[in-house]
Parts: C-alpha cells; sequence; structure tokens
C-alpha cells in the first residue's frame, strides 16, 4: 500500500529550496545564517576559479551568494556513505557528465546560459529575470545532486537517468508551498522553454531530453503536485491544460512522490530535518 | 515426518544428474495468474493475425515464458481489436495487445527498405515481442508497486529491452535491432506540442533500444556504433545505463522472480524460424 509523504520530508524539502532561492533571487539580502555545524560532512564543496576571464562575474557573483555553503547545509539531514564533491568548474561545454563513484560539477557554461536566456524585462507570464535565473539553478543543482544521490544510495533507477533527475529535482521544487514552487518551476520552464533550440536526427541520440521535453515534464510535475491551484492560471495561459499529457499528471506525480518515499527518505535523519526546519530561511520581498 | 519416495522421483533425479537439470522432473511451466484471450476481429484485416496468433500459442507460449514471476494477483493478457493503433494496460483489464498495432506494424515495415544491419522479419518479430514486454513493463511496476523515477514509458522500453538480451546473443541481437529498426521507421515529425507525450519521440526510442542493446552485449552491436547508427557521443554512456537497468531490475523485480525457474527458461527455445517468415 502506497503511503502519504511524511510531513517532515515535504518540510526538510522546503527549508532545502528556500535556503537557495533568496541568495539568486534577491542577491543583496542574501545573508542567510547558517549554523557551523549544521552541514553534511560527506559533502566538500569548491569554487574552482575560471580560467575564462569571461566566467569572473559568474564565479564571483555566487562565491559571494554562498550557494554551495547552502546546498551543503541543506543535505544535513541526508545520510550518505561516501564523499561528494560539489563544485562549480569550467567544464569546456555545457555540462558535466556525471559518473559514478564522481562528484557533481555545475559549469560555469550552464550558468552562463542561464544568464543568457533570462529574459531582461518581465515576461507576459509573469517570469522576471531574477525569478529565471534562480529557477534555472536551483533545477541545475538540484538535477546534479540528484544523479549523485542516486549513486551514493543505490536507487534503483528505471526510465533515463537524466529524467528521473529532472523529476526529483521538481518534486523537491514542489515542497517548498506554492509561492516557492511558482518561483523555481517558473523559472525553470523558462528556461527550456527559451532554448528553442531544434532537434533533428542523431540529436536524439543524446542522454539528455529535448528541452522542450524537459518543459513538458516539468510543467505535468507543477500540475500533477500540491500546487496545482497554483499554477493553474499559469498552465491556463501556456494551454498546457488542454493537453492530453495533463490528464495524466496527478498520476504521474503520486508514482513520483512513492518513489521518493520508498528510496530516498529512510535515508534522512528527522532530528537534523526538524533543525534544519528551524532556520530562518526568506523574507517576502526575496521573492519578487 | 515421514517421506515418500516414488518411483518416478527416482527417476527424475537419475535424469537430472546425468541429463539436464529440471528437464524431467521440473514444474510444467505455467504462470496460473495469467490468464490469455484471443478476442476474435470484426474486421478482415485483423483475421490473419487473430488466426495466425492462436495458431502460434503466442499467448500460451508467453504465459509459460512468465512462469517464474510470482504475481500477487490475475493478469488477464488478450490480443484485441482497440479501434485504433495502439497496445496498452489498464489496471482492470491488463495487457491489450490491439490488432490494429501489429497490423500497422506489419504492413508499414513491409513498405520500407530498411538500411544494412536491420531486416524486416526482426523489426516484425522484436516490434511484437518488446511492445508486449513494454506493456507488461507497465503492468509489473503497477501490480508489484515498484518506483519508478524515470517517466515511465522509458522504463518499460528498458524492461523490454533487458528481457531480450537474457536468451543469447543472436535473440538479442535480432530483437533489440528489430525494435530499434521498428521506432526508426515509424519516425514521425516532431511538432512543439509532441514532446509533451509521456512516450519518448520515436528516435529517442530507436536509439535507446540500440544503447541498451550495445551495454549489454557490446561485441554482439559493435557494429551498430562503428557504422555510426549509434553515435558515439552516446555509446560510451551504454555500458553504464544498461547497467542501470540491471540494477533496477534485480532490485526491484528479481525478488519476484523463481530462479530456478528462470533458468529453466532461458534454456528453452522460444523462437522457431517460421517466426522470421
Amino acid at each position: 500500500m502506497r503511503r502519504n509523504l511524511s510531513v517532515t520530508a515535504a518540510s526538510y524539502a522546503l527549508v532545502l529550496s528556500l535556503m537557495l532561492l533568496p541568495i539568486l533571487v534577491n542577491p543583496a539580502s542574501a545573508q542567510i545564517a547558517i549554523p557551523a555545524d549544521l552541514q553534511n560532512d560527506q559533502v566538500e564543496i569548491s569554487y574552482v576559479a575560471p580560467r575564462n576571464p569571461a566566467f569572473r562575474p559568474l564565479y564571483d557573483r555566487y562565491k559571494n551568494r554562498q550557494v554551495l555553503e547552502q546546498l551543503r547545509a541543506f543535505m544535513a539531514p541526508l545520510s550518505l556513505t561516501r564523499k561528494v564533491t560539489v563544485k562549480i568548474d569550467q567544464c569546456g561545454r555545457m555540462n558535466a557528465v556525471f559518473q559514478p563513484g564522481g562528484g557533481v560539477t555545475i559549469c560555469y557554461e550552464y550558468l552562463a546560459q542561464i544568464d543568457k536566456l533570462a529574459p531582461a524585462e518581465k515576461t507576459a507570464l509573469g517570469v522576471t529575470r531574477e525569478i529565471a535565473i534562480a529557477g534555472a539553478f536551483i533545477q541545475v543543482a538540484l538535477h546534479e545532486m540528484s544523479r549523485a544521490v542516486f549513486d551514493v544510495l543505490k536507487i534503483p533507477v528505471w526510465g533515463r537517468e537524466a529524467d528521473a533527475a529532472d523529476k526529483l529535482a521538481g518534486f523537491i521544487m514542489l515542497q517548498f508551498g506554492p509561492d516557492v514552487a511558482l518561483t523555481t518551476l517558473r523559472g525553470t520552464a523558462h528556461f527550456f522553454d527559451a532554448s528553442e533550440r531544434t532537434w533533428t536526427g542523431s540529436d536524439f541520440s543524446d542522454v539528455q531530453a529535448p528541452e522542450a521535453q524537459r518543459y513538458y515534464n516539468y510543467l505535468c510535475i507543477a500540475h500533477g503536485g500540491p500546487s496545482s491551484e497554483a499554477f493553474r492560471p499559469f498552465l491556463t495561459q501556456i494551454k498546457f491544460l488542454e493537453l492530453p499529457r495533463a490528464k495524466r499528471c496527478t498520476q504521474e506525480y503520486a508514482d513520483l512522490r512513492w518513489a521518493f518515499q520508498k528510496t530516498i527518505l529512510p535515508h534522512v535523519d528527522q532530528d537534523l530535518m526538524e533543525r534544519v526546519q528551524k532556520m530562518p530561511i526568506l523574507l517576502p520581498n526575496e521573492m519578487k | 515426518m515421514k517421506y515418500r519416495v516414488t518411483p518416478s522421483a527416482i527417476i527424475c533425479a537419475a535424469v537430472a544428474l546425468f541429463v539436464q537439470p529440471h528437464a524431467a522432473c521440473a514444474q510444467p511451466l505455467q504462470n496460473s495468474k495469467i490468464v490469455v484471450n484471443y478476442e476474435e476481429p470484426k474486421k478482415s484485416d485483423h483475421r490473419a493475425l487473430y488466426e495466425r496468433y492462436k495458431k502460434r500459442e503466442i499467448l500460451e507460449q508467453l504465459s509459460q515464458f512468465l512462469s517464474p514471476l510470482r504475481l500477487p494477483k490475475k493478469l488477464p493478457m488478450q490480443t484485441t481489436e482497440c479501434g485504433a493503433v495502439n497496445a496498452y494496460y489498464s489496471k482492470g483489464k491488463g495487457l491489450m495487445l490491439c490488432y490494429e498495432y501489429f497490423h500497422d506494424l506489419e504492413t508499414r515495415i513491409a513498405a520500407e527498405q530498411p538500411p544494412p544491419g536491420y531486416s524486416r522479419e526482426d523489426a516484425v518479430v522484436g516490434g511484437f515481442l518488446v511492445v508486449t514486454f513494454h506493456e507488461l513493463g507497465h503492468a509489473l511496476f503497477d501490480i508489484l508497486d515498484v518506483p519508478v523515477y524515470g517517466r515511465e514509458e522509458d522504463a518499460s522500453d528498458q524492461i523490454a529491452g533487458f528481457v531480450v538480451q537474457q536468451f543469447g546473443p543472436e535473440i538479442a541481437r535480432r530483437m533489440i535491432s528489430g525494435a530499434a529498426y521498428m521506432w526508426m521507421a515509424k519516425d514521425k515529425k516532431m511538432t512543439r506540442t509532441a514532446y509533451s507525450d509521456e512516450h519518448g519521440s520515436d528516435l529517442q526510442r530507436h536509439y535507446n533500444f540500440l544503447c541498451l542493446g550495445y551495454g549489454g552485449q557490446p561485441g554482439v552491436f559493435k557494429e551498430f556504433v562503428d557504422k555510426g547508427a549509434l553515435p558515439a557521443d552516446r555509446a560510451r554512456n551504454c555500458p553504464r545505463e544498461y547497467q542501470q537497468v540491471r540494477n533496477a531490475f534485480a532490485k526491484t523485480i528479481l525478488p519476484f522472480v523463481d530462479q530456478a525457474m528462470m533458468k529453466r527458461v532461458q534454456g528453452m527455445q522460444w523462437l522457431r524460424a517460421e517466426d522470421f517468415r
């Protein structure tokens, strides 16, 4: 029998994401106090100085905002059986391929692409530049961490691993309440929608799904999850609800929640999670 | 408790020792939880398929093939007219293998000239098997409460691609390349909203099958990489992808499989020469 996801797990995810959001949405006010002892000792972080000077502003921005320190604190309740290095580095291409036994790398090239695709002005869908950057960064950070978590915890993964990591990232984004969900998932959707890449022939051999497919996958998670009502105006505006896929999203989300509950939740320390939950996280003006 | 040794048991034991384990005294292959039915079609187009499947006893064979699987409840399987080119699993109806789907497959494949490395016959047989095992994958995920993180349609393709590789290199080569060709031949033009489908695009599925084949048996599928049919960038990741599927199978499905019976099933000849005519 499938059980409901526990409140604590949802709260953990909420705290996790809220810790990351203000840093990117409103950099000037990004002063989140992280207790020195609240971190995951198995997570080692590093901002690698880029060789390409064009990436220097990104290096400074993300380092000053302590995104990786917050991610490490966010991971505190999760019991990992080996060290995981999380770094921001220059990769020579958009994505670093996660290797079993390896660490997580978020590439400056990808962060530059996030900046490039973020709108200069607020879009007709209400996506500001800040929301677009915050959503897309949180998406890539959670996606990459998800791959590491699958590997470290030896979680059975059915389906293409990159899609599985997207789905887990989307699931976590939805555990923060409707406001955070709207910010992160609309920002994520904007990033994939704005790519406008056309796929042909052997492009489809890629381990990553086409951006348009990832866009719809995230929309489906948004529609099927607990903040469905909050997403309704947005999803109506982009006509997602008219698509056949929309009818199946509730079941897709239930299946995803079941997978999380059965495979990851047993590795979460409830006491640490409660501590993380007590941390001050987000000011109202940080999500505009 | 007293044990009674029957003459037949002694014969069985002797045969098992000298000939082939399980061959003489094993339980007959059958899965009592699988209920099969060939629904008689109304359309004349489907009559030939109905007759062929029934005569070949494909559903009975499928039930035997699945005898190692310990299912907690009944699983109906039927060939039927669905009114659309489709095949699906539903909680209430079980596996619905639609004549329309296989009629379309055979008609479409007959009209195509396969590129080197692929064959029409393998596409028809491989197509039938992977579609059937794909729907079976949905059934197993549902009935066995299997956690699925990725897209379930891809996961079901993975089950199909994994299962057909467990019967030796020749079957693997023919069924995987057949399935890959089926998807290549089907390749639809992708519109923007087509990406919203829960299924991957035809070409994604084509490459996924080749990748699973190459990942599982690199020597058998090397020619597809050498010829560029499976790009090198993807091929590098395929052993890992196969391992991922193997691990997922071992952790989530294998606990419901009778291992001794599975070995018997693996040792049997399931496909016949006439299947490929």
